[in-house]
C-alpha cells in the first residue's frame, strides 16, 4: 500500500499535520495530526510497503516489541484507510 | 531513544 498523493506532511508549530490539497481542500473540514511512529509510516508509505516492512522500520528505530509494533501498524493502516489517507 | 507509542493519526476539526 502506499500513501495518497492528496495531502502533504507540513511542520507547523511542533506538530506534524496532514494537509489536503488541490480539489480535497474545499471538501475537507479537518487535519490529520501525526504522531512519531505516525510520522515515520506515512513517510515510508511514499513507496509501496507492507505492513510488515513498516513494522520492521518502527520496531528497529524505537527498540519496541515487533509483534505489538506489528498490530499497531495493521490498526494504523485500517485508521488511515477509513480517513481516505492511502492510495486506492 | 524516544519511547514508542502506536502510530496515530488524530483529526482536528478547522474551518
Amino acid at each position: 500500500m502506499r500513501r495518497s498523493q492528496d495531502f502533504r506532511l507540513q511542520r507547523v508549530g511542533g506538530q506534524d499535520l496532514l494537509v489536503p490539497l488541490g480539489p480535497r481542500v474545499k471538501d475537507a473540514n479537518a487535519l490529520i495530526v501525526l504522531n512519531a511512529a505516525g510520522r515515520q509510516v506515512w513517510e515510508l508509505l511514499a513507496e509501496d510497503r507492507t505492513a510488515e516492512e513498516l513494522a520492521a522500520a518502527l520496531a528497529r528505530r524505537f527498540e519496541a516489541d515487533p509483534a505489538r509494533v506489528l498490530a499497531d501498524v495493521r490498526s494504523f493502516l485500517d485508521d488511515l484507510g477509513r480517513k481516505g489517507l492511502l492510495e486506492p | 531513544k524516544e519511547p514508542y507509542e502506536a502510530p496515530e493519526a488524530a483529526v482536528v476539526r478547522v474551518e
